[in-house]
């Protein structure tokens, strides 16, 4: 009897090893699977701060002064935002130093703006305030702009550009027919230089400058305006300054002073004669450059090269 | 008939050997298996770590410098390693030895004033210097500010 329990009982052993066995691998695996589900909940967590940051936006509004125009006593933030902010820390950052003002840790709700009052920082309108959340988020402002309002901009003439030492005058641009000696014809009054009939011929153009640099400029007889074709014909036709002064072949543009160049000759002008350009580009749009040559005038009496490329602000329409 | 061995000491034997032989295994498993946990745990720990500087106090003359770091992260943090370089400059490298943090170690939403008494040059005027912050852990961020 004891002898068949024996016998039912082999292998008994084997299967208890082999639960101890897989006992083991499993307290592994789950030791590890804990380890990796915690770092996957820690990336969720971070993904989760890190929306939140995104979130956050805040923006300094005003600040006021106390009546002996000292201190800014007053400081209004704005969470423009859609998610609750705290203000954890103020910061004066001014030209020598930057310091840590306080921490007033208040809560601002989304949409919502707070005063935070009785401070006590240094009127500098130079300086920059800075306010931080505890997120990290930062909105920095002068305070001279919160104190007396936004700087008023520049307002941009579209009629003037300038990118250099002169300024071109953009709605006084035009065309008139020539003579085939060059002269302007005189039953041709000036057309508006926009738009100009194709095969017109013997043509001048006519623009308008100021010298906005503090200096006088000489600009000399190489000084041209080209047409470039945008599409075709691929040549381009380049008419040259007709200068004022005919012995030094020369144009000089006083500082401040508003002048027309007229461009008339295809070859630089010579005191031998030179012909005049004529257009003959059929109906297309050209894009249009202006390039200078010449001299600035300094203030010691000598002279400095110059030369400059303006690429004008539209093209020319050769009309049919 | 005569027996080789008795089975109970054939049994303890071949228990023994077993045994012998499972332990480096067990000691190599239960090692893998820490160490995986100690990578997880780590990277959990650097996965939720954040700073972000918020100012630099860094002046043109002045040859001490203190940087406002604030913990975004869910972790405690340590500063370990301050790093500022101009833009054409060599890079300065501070240790936890040569700059003092107030407080030592901060939790979440909290601010450091790491304060650097001797940068070791003259920052110039008007010169932009990138100064870089990182924690035990490697994780920094980058600030850029004119002297």
């Amino acid at each position: 009897m004891r002898q068949k329990l024996i016998e039912t009982r082999k292998g008994i052993a084997t299967i208890y090893a082999s639960l101890l066995f897989l006992l083991l691998i499993f307290s592994m695996l789950i030791g590890i699977f804990i380890a990796f589900f915690d770092y996957n909940l820690a990336v969720g967590d971070q993904m989760r701060i890190m929306h939140e940051r995104l979130q956050e936006k805040i923006v300094l509004s005003s600040v006021e002064l106390d009546p002996t125009m000292t201190y800014v006593y007053k400081i209004t933030v704005i969470n423009t935002g859609t998610i609750e902010a705290r203000i954890r820390a103020i910061y004066l950052i001014n030209t020598t130093m930057t310091s840590l003002i306080c921490d007033p840790s208040t809560h601002i709700a989304p949409g919502e703006s707070i005063d935070i009052t009785s401070l006590r920082i240094p009127f500098e309108p130079r300086a920059n305030i800075s306010v931080t959340t505890e997120r990290g988020v930062k909105a920095t402002e002068y305070i001279s702009t919160l104190y007396f309002g936004p700087p008023n901009q520049p307002r941009y003439d579209p009629s003037r550009l300038y990118i250099g030492p002169l300024m071109l005058q953009f709605d006084a641009f035009w065309y008139r027919k020539t003579l085939t000696n060059g002269t302007l014809d005189p039953n041709d009054p000036w057309h508006s230089g926009w738009s100009i009939q194709k095969g017109f011929g013997y043509c001048a153009w006519n623009i308008t400058v100021m010298n906005v640099d503090n200096r006088n400029i000489t600009v000399n007889r190489f000084s041209s305006f080209v047409t470039v074709p945008n599409d075709s014909p691929s040549s381009q036709i380049c008419w040259y300054l007709e200068p004022t002064d005919t012995t030094d072949l020369t144009q000089f543009l006083a500082v401040n002073q508003t002048d027309h160049i007229v461009y008339i000759w295809s070859n630089p002008k010579s005191l031998s004669g030179n012909s005049p350009q004529k257009l003959t580009y059929p109906e297309t749009t050209c894009m249009v450059f202006l390039t200078f040559y010449g001299v600035f005038h300094e203030h010691d009496g000598t002279t400095k090269p110059y030369a400059q490329t303006i690429p004008f602000e539209a093209a020319i329409t050769v009309v049919g | 008939m005569r027996k080789a061995l008795s089975p109970i000491f054939a049994s303890l034997v071949i228990l023994a050997i077993v045994t012998v032989l499972f332990i480096p295994v067990f000691i190599w498993t239960t090692g893998l298996t820490a160490q995986t946990q100690s990578f997880w745990a780590t990277s959990s720990l650097i996965a939720v770590e954040r700073i972000v500087i918020e100012e630099v106090n860094l002046r043109s003359g002045n040859t001490a410098c203190t940087i406002y770091v604030r913990n975004i992260g869910k972790t405690a943090i340590i500063i370990d390693d301050i790093f500022i370089s101009a833009s054409d400059g060599p890079l300065h490298i501070y240790d936890r030895t040569e700059f003092d943090a107030d407080p030592h170690s901060v939790a979440q939403g909290d601010l450091i004033a790491v304060t650097i008494p001797d940068l070791g040059f003259i920052p110039m005027k008007e010169e932009t210097y990138s100064v870089g912050v990182y924690t035990t852990r490697g994780i920094g961020d980058t600030y850029q500010t004119v002297a």
